[in-house]
């Protein structure tokens, strides 16, 4: 073989070598003029084999040519690589199916578990995929129920178009290799520093440990960091603890200044255990398990929709409110500030109650205090929590993880970029440019470092920043196509698998720092490293079990008995004077980090049902004093600085108080949120550039001014254009609609939200009502004692049902497209902050038994099926929109354009891949609605089917049911007796919202139940039980008791019989 | 001028013993002849240029529709303002509005000839084109208003690959027979009752092309005495058939709204209510129409004071059918003790559309109170302007019916203000456009009086019989005396 490679050789070389032919005669047959005169050079060119192969090139240059000798080595060395090609070591492949294996029928779901990283809390999932690609993040059962509305979110942003696809250096696109040498050259010669954005991974940690280890300065920052929780701890125990609230058994949990139902990074697993002391039974003690929850708050918060009494309080003066309650706990007579803000409005009186109910309940209470609040008054409400025992019972502690990251730490990389001794800066995910502290000057810190290199989802304000310095850009993978880690509050790890390969060759923090610090691994490899480090028996099928399970057994942070010192006791900073500014996350878009999420975007928010902006909530009062209406456009002047954005007048929000949300104003985010360069307009007003140097939180001394302009915030529900007969027609019809009692009227009659509203006797239908036939009847309740208006059903159910975004201009239009809407009304006066409350009612279709929209539709594309759903059969829908003009709850959406056109353009194409396959794409000029996820229905039933069995009890979990933390829907078969619905259902709180229209509502609704303080129900009245406004019904109606399908009929033995009517 | 009742010194038409002078000034059958035939004989070259300017113009608005359409199917529903609990906007009262208008063609036609109205003659082929060309600016509307037009289609009981019929519980669906027989016998009435008119045309006419068209659709038309019986027998039968449609069509469109369970659209007054609208809406609109047309085509000896006077009663009447309508709504909604009733109509009265109630009221109910003064029904500026004021009105009504009621409904998280667009501004202006072309053709082509008609209650139809009241289509045989007459008049 060899041999004849030799000769080849040598006879390549003889004719390349051979002198120039000479013109014995003129040829013939010829194929140009040069080669019939003969030229030597084209007689070479054209007795080439290869004319211009690099070989030839060598034989150009002699100088360049192998020797024979280096010419025998490369040919023995590629004949013997040759003979190893048939060799594989394993490899991580992630692809689609290119042949689909025989198990694998298309369409068919698969579910992983994995884990979302959010500033420092692991939001542990599973994931839905089909055909290998992710459609729907589902809890993860094993780890607590719901989700947050982030995590249900990230399928939209992980299909993002806007999404970065390649590394850049400047204005070019480079490759992975170049970035990572070029990095790791520059952080060889030294003054290296690291800006990760916060996060719980452990593998990340035990990477920056390494790093610190070989000189790299690290730091954590996120604005969503705890500081001021941690360092209350700090100064309450000496040391950086964390706080964890048990309030499943807290009798009376206050809140302070806090949405932690919304914010805390365990959000969840707080609100489900609030929620399940909401719900009153009836039994022996009936509703004695209730809690009973306070609220103190500048603006309206779902704590404040979750609590018995709210107290609107300037956050500033939280503080000083503590000390009062803490005076009035200890029996001491409260002084200075504490002792000026009682005799303020009913704070004295509100104080005296709670301090009351706080010291019977002794360590059944539990203080929840907001992270903006600053570090003393979180030390002292640890020492509150202290002295009443309640550590042990509702509060614990543990180690904080996350010490030492936040605003501080950027301030100290700030100076030391100043300072210049950072060369080289990687900064791993966040934002940096767009939501450090204004104050702080990171943006131009930034020009100081030689090399800076920014890894991000998407080419945003630091990485275009980056990249005019000539910096580098480094695309991010997205947790769902990445190998990650994370943790929990309490400590529990999760592993992060990814459920597709990366749709744009991104890279996690993982394997970037890896490559910084040595050779490149991958980010599995690390994960495991770290996993392994965990040591014991059976690492394999422990590894195993994490991915299955998605957590790692055993891994919850250990409890830590720690004592209040003297530091709990720290002095509180003095309330500021003039209008207070809160800086708050949003509770849709975070810091900004979602802003390009066209789902958040269009999430109306909990309380002010406001899209597509923030705007700067004031009070009622507040707003008359500075002449303001909503939608006026305000100047803001804070430490230095002016914004000028849209006001929002929120009843209930604490008076000289004002708050904004954080995470708009965008200016590089995309086609959603907003980009400059592209003309599209930001979305929202900025509220970083009043952060001076410390961030999220309060600010004093604001100076708020109205100037000239006017904007229409798209608001889905129209609390400012409602006249007087609007008022008092929504004040008339409330309670009827949402229904809430005390517990005391549950006490005396369990079921007295079925005596709301009194049908008429004998109501008949024009056409055969439906019988509850088969195997299958479904129905739904939704619990209002449990919701808390979190928005989490919203957006799963807009994933699982392909539901579109429409754009502000369409939702001012009133054409947002949500299946699920969640009503909030507020209640009360709404010129006395103090007394006002509210409740959130989420609507879905009710899947009325007689169904008004049936009856009207000429075109029956909305049926019955005989399951009791009522069906929307899109493709015989002509678009009438008489069913919407007739359905009494308006669920039903219409297409008025077609809003799923723009996922046809070539670079939104990628937005397709996030469809739900197994429900229909809409396209224009049909009605949509509801339909109890019948698609999940029909699955179930598959498979039922198959096994020859009826479909069990929780099988079917609607999409809004599954993701809603506190579990306040329940969805089944009410046929089955068994079932959690039909118990539901059979519950006297139980009640059909508009059943006088004899619509037969399968979707009931569960009132709310208000735990008030005797002491504070008649001195300070709220909400639905102001005098007045709970409804006396009329006594011409005679009660017919045949509420709920009959169903409730049963639980009147344990009330007085109301056939009479007469006492209600 | 007028016939003054001998013993009692009554104005005409007051006293039934008296039969009222329905043409004025020196006419005979020639005249009457010469003077609406020679609207149509006009050659096309000679087209006065006022009509050209009108026609223009309303082609010119015509074309505006044709773009918004366009606009529409090409771009969906929500070009329209449109939203989420005002499903219908202006386009459903579009619909309305011109189906009310529709009305008094067929009232005038069919509910007067029964009734033995002789002075509808002078008025009815133009109320009744008016009529066709309101029906089908009323059936456009709901034709492109669904969502998706291209199987708009489905809405008839058509057989279909999917088996399916529509709902037969769906008001829609009615309202889809309703509109389209409506539609249908006005059609065969009016021109049915236009041969004999064609006929003439056709036998005047110097024209070959004139002679071929109109004697086509005049079917061969001889004026014979069988004809003229077939031809009255059937007029009575279509008329007869046409009379309970005024009633049904109007009623069906207004279980639309009377069979939703929408407060404020579900109360059973409404068909009464919706019919008298519409003929008061409609006798409006025959006035705003005819005022001009009489004026400019010089028909004031027969589209007479009396005729215009005698509308006026009925606009009056009509009305405060309606106003009463509006109280009784109110005081149902009092006693029905529903509290969503009670607020829609308080809403809609004093809530955010209150300037759209009282529009309504102002134009419906105060403005016609003017005709209890004799002296306003004769003066034609009057007239004209409360008969404008009125169509106005009757477009607020509808209007308040559909949108006050669904802006806010059952709950309030859902309640939204309706805005137009422009697009809704133009496509109702367009409408216009494409009416007043019709119209416009119609009585510049087609015979704009009912000669035939006409020149039965004129004295000269009934010679030696004296003035005691027989009518024309009791007697045949004057009948064919008359018809003759009429054939013979253009020999002269």
């Amino acid at each position: 073989m060899s041999h004849d490679h030799d000769h080849d050789h040598e006879s390549l070389d003889e004719q390349t070598l051979a002198p120039t032919l000479v013109p014995a005669a003129r040829p013939s047959v010829w194929r140009s003029l040069a080669e019939f005169e003969g030229d030597a050079a084209v007689a070479a060119y054209a007795r080439r084999e290869f004319p211009t192969d690099d070989f030839d090139q060598l034989e150009a240059d002699p100088t360049l040519a192998p020797d024979r000798r280096r010419f025998m080595q490369l040919l023995g060395a590629s004949a013997a690589l040759a003979g190893a090609s048939s060799c594989r070591w394993e490899r991580e492949e992630i692809m689609p199916h290119a042949v689909r294996p025989e198990d694998a029928p298309p369409g068919l779901r698969v579910t992983y578990s994995t884990v979302m990283d959010l500033a420092g809390a692991a939001r542990p999932v599973r994931v839905e995929c089909v055909d290998g690609r992710p459609i729907k993040i589902e809890p993860n059962e094993a780890t607590g129920g719901g989700t947050d509305l982030f995590s249900q979110a990230a399928i939209l942003g992980f299909y993002d178009p806007d999404r970065s696809r390649n590394v850049m250096q400047g204005a070019k696109s480079a490759a992975w290799s170049a970035a990572l040498d070029g990095l790791r050259v520059a952080f060889a010669a030294g003054r290296g520093a690291v800006l990760a954005s916060t996060s719980s991974s452990p593998t990340l940690h035990r990477l920056a440990a390494a790093a610190r280890d070989a000189g790299i300065r690290w730091t954590w920052y996120s604005p969503l960091d705890r500081e001021n929780a941690i360092e209350g701890a700090r100064l309450a125990f000496g040391r950086p603890a964390r706080v964890h609230h048990d309030l499943t058994k807290a009798d009376v949990v206050l809140s302070l200044d806090s949405d932690f139902q919304r914010e805390h990074p365990d959000a969840n697993a707080l609100a489900d255990a609030l929620a399940s002391r909401r719900r009153p039974t009836v039994g022996s003690e009936t509703g004695t398990a209730m809690s009973r929850i306070y609220a103190v708050e500048a603006r309206f918060t779902s704590s404040g929709l979750s609590s018995d009494h709210r107290l609107p309080l300037r956050a500033s003066d939280v503080g000083a409110f503590l000390e009062l309650v803490e005076a009035k706990v200890a029996g001491a007579t409260p002084s200075g500030a504490a002792a000026a803000l009682a005799a303020h409005g009913k704070v004295g009186l509100f104080a005296e109650a709670l301090a009351d109910d706080l010291k019977a309940a002794g360590a059944r209470s539990a203080i929840v205090v907001g992270d903006g609040q600053p570090a003393a008054v979180h030390a002292r409400a640890n020492g509150l929590l202290a002295r009443l025992g309640a550590v042990g019972t509702t509060i614990f502690h543990t180690d904080e993880p996350l010490a030492g990251a936040g605003t501080k730490a950027l301030k100290e990389l700030v100076d030391a970029l100043n300072g210049g001794a950072v060369d080289s800066l990687v900064i791993l995910d966040g934002n940096p440019v767009y939501d450090a502290p204004a104050a702080l000057g990171f943006r131009s810190a930034l020009a100081k470092a030689k090399t800076v290199a920014h890894l991000s989802l998407y080419v945003d304000e630091t990485s275009s920043e980056v990249l005019a310095q000539g910096g580098w850009h480094l695309p991010a993978t997205h947790w769902l196509e990445a190998w990650g880690d994370a943790r929990s509050f309490n400590g529990v790890a999760h592993i992060a698998q990814p459920l597709i390969a990366p749709l744009y060759g991104g890279k996690s923090a993982l394997e970037v720092v890896a490559a910084l610090l040595g050779p490149e691994a991958t980010a599995e490899a690390l994960v495991r490293t770290t996993f392994d480090a965990l040591g014991g028996e059976g690492l394999d099928v422990r590894w195993r079990r994490s991915l299955h399970d998605g957590f790692v057994a055993g891994s919850a942070y250990e409890r830590q008995a720690l004592v209040a010192g003297a530091g709990a006791a720290s002095a509180l900073p003095a309330a500021t004077a003039g209008i207070e500014l809160n800086l708050f996350p949003c509770p849709k878009v975070l810091d900004g980090r979602f802003a390009n999420n066209g789902w958040l975007q269009e999430l109306p928010d909990s309380v002010t049902k406001l899209t597509w902006d923030n705007a700067l909530y004031l009070g009622v009062q507040t707003a008359k004093r500075l002449a303001v209406t909503s939608g006026d456009m305000v100047r803001i002047t804070a430490q230095g600085a002016n914004l000028e954005a849209a006001a929002y007048v929120m009843p209930g929000h604490a008076e000289e108080s004002a708050s904004l949300a954080l995470g708009y104003g965008r200016t590089t985010a995309g086609v959603i949120a907003g980009f400059k360069a592209a003309e599209v307009k930001s979305v929202g007003y900025d509220g970083y550039v009043l952060s001076g140097t410390s961030g999220r939180g309060i600010v004093g001394g604001v100076e708020v001014t109205k100037i000239a302009g006017h904007t229409r915030l798209a608001l889905t529900q129209e609390h400012h254009l409602i006249d007087d007969i609007g008022m008092s027609g929504r004040a008339e019809r409330l309670p009827q609609l949402a229904r809430e009692g005390t517990l005391e009227e549950f006490q005396k009659d369990p079921s007295f939200a079925q005596h709301r509203v009194h049908l008429p006797p004998n109501m008949r239908s024009l056409f055969d009502l439906r019988e509850y036939q088969g195997d299958h009847q479904w129905g739904m309740t939704i619990d209002l004692a449990a919701c808390n208006g979190c928005n989490a059903c919203v957006i799963a159910c807009q994933s699982e049902n392909n539901i579109p975004i429409v754009g502000k201009e369409q939702v001012k239009r009133g054409r947002e497209m949500h299946w699920i809407r969640v009503d909030f009304y507020f209640q009360g006066d709404a010129n006395d902050a103090e007394t006002i409350d509210a409740v959130s009612q989420p609507v879905n279709c009710l899947q009325c038994e007689n169904a008004p929209c049936e009856q009207v539709c000429p075109v029956a594309a909305t049926v019955h099926s005989h399951e009791g759903l009522n069906d929307m059969v899109y493709n015989r829908c002509i678009g009438t929109r008489y069913c919407g003009n007739n359905c009494p709850a308006k669920v039903r959406r219409f297409n008025y354009f077609h809003y799923t056109k723009f996922m046809d353009k070539p670079g939104n194409k990628v937005l397709q891949l996030a469809q739900n396959p197994n429900v229909t794409v809409r396209s224009r000029g049909v009605m949509e609605k509801c339909t109890y996820c019948v698609q999940r229905i029909s699955s179930a039933r598959i498979k039922a089917r198959n096994a020859q069995r009826m479909i069990a009890d929780g099988e079917v979990v609607t999409a809004c049911q599954s993701a809603c933390p506190p579990n306040a829907i329940t969805f089944g078969n009410i046929l089955d007796e068994t079932s959690a619905i039909a118990k539901q259902r059979k519950d006297p709180r139980a009640y059909a919202m508009l059943e006088e229209l004899n619509i037969r509502p399968r979707t009931l609704y569960m009132a709310k139940v208000t735990n008030l303080n005797p002491k504070l129900a008649d001195a300070m009245k709220q909400g639905a039980f102001q005098a007045g406004t709970i409804p006396v019904a009329h006594h011409s109606i005679v009660h017919n008791g045949g509420h709920n399908g009959g169903h409730a009929g049963e639980q009147h033995g344990a009330a007085p019989d109301h056939s009479n009517g007469g006492g209600h | 001028m007028v016939a003054t009742d001998p013993i009692h010194g009554l104005p005409a038409g007051q006293d039934p013993r008296v039969r009222p002078t329905l043409v004025e000034g020196q006419n005979n059958f020639t005249t009457v002849t010469q003077m609406v035939a020679g609207i149509p004989e006009q050659p096309v070259a000679k087209t006065d240029k006022l009509w050209i300017a009108l026609f223009a113009l309303s082609v010119s608005v015509l074309g505006m529709l044709g773009i918004c359409l366009a606009y529409l199917i090409h771009t969906g529903v929500g070009v329209w303002g449109n939203n989420n609990p005002v499903f219908w906007g202006w386009p459903i009262v579009n619909f309305v509005f011109w189906v009310g208008i529709g009305h008094a063609g067929t009232l005038i036609s069919a509910v007067l000839y029964l009734t033995r109205q002789n002075w509808r003659t002078a008025v009815n082929r133009s109320a009744e084109a008016m009529t066709i060309f309101a029906v089908i600016c009323a059936g456009m509307f709901p034709g492109v208003h669904v969502g998706r037009i291209w199987v708009a289609y489905w809405l008839a009981p058509l057989p279909n690959q999917m088996s399916m019929w529509p709902n037969f519980r769906s008001p829609l669906l009615w309202d889809v027979f309703a509109v389209s027989t409506y539609f249908s016998v006005s059609l065969i009435f009016w021109y049915m009752g236009m041969v004999p008119d064609l006929a003439t045309l056709r036998d005047r006419s110097t024209n070959k092309w004139r002679r071929a068209i109109y004697g086509a659709f005049s079917l061969g038309w001889t004026g014979s005495s069988r004809h003229w019986h077939v031809y009255e027998r059937a007029y009575l039968i279509l008329a007869s058939l046409a009379t309970p449609l005024v009633l049904s069509v109007h009623s069906v469109v207004s279980f639309d709204f009377a069979v939703s369970q929408v407060p404020g659209w579900h109360t059973t007054v409404f068909p009464p209510y919706f019919v008298a609208g519409a003929i008061f809406s409609g006798f409006a609109m025959v006035l705003t129409l005819m005022i001009p047309a009489r004026k400019y085509f010089n028909l004031g000896h027969i589209i007479t004071l009396t005729h215009i006077d005698v509308m006026c009663r009925i606009l009056m009447a009509t009305g405060m059918l309606v106003g009463y309508a509006y109280m009784v709504e109110f005081f149902m909604a009092w006693y029905g003790g529903v509290m969503y009733e009670q607020f829609a109509f308080v809403n809609r009265a004093f809530g955010n559309y209150w300037w759209a109630y009282w529009i309504m009221v102002s134009c419906n109910v105060i403005f016609p109170q003017l005709f209890w003064s004799r002296k306003l029904r004769r003066n034609l500026v009057v007239v004209m302007l409360v008969s404008i004021t009125t169509n106005i009105g009757m477009w607020f009504e509808r209007f308040v019916i559909v949108v006050t009621s669904l802006s806010r409904d059952f709950l309030p998280s859902s309640w939204a203000y309706f805005s137009p667009t422009w697009v809704d501004m133009c496509t109702f202006i367009g409408s216009f456009g494409l009416f007043l072309t019709l119209f416009l053709l119609f009585i510049r082509f087609l015979p704009f009086v009912a000669m035939s008609e006409v020149k039965i209650v004129m004295p000269a139809a009934h010679a030696g019989h004296g003035d005691h009241g027989h009518s024309a289509a009791q007697s045949g045989a004057h009948n064919g005396e008359t018809r003759h007459s009429t054939e013979t008049g253009h020999h002269g």
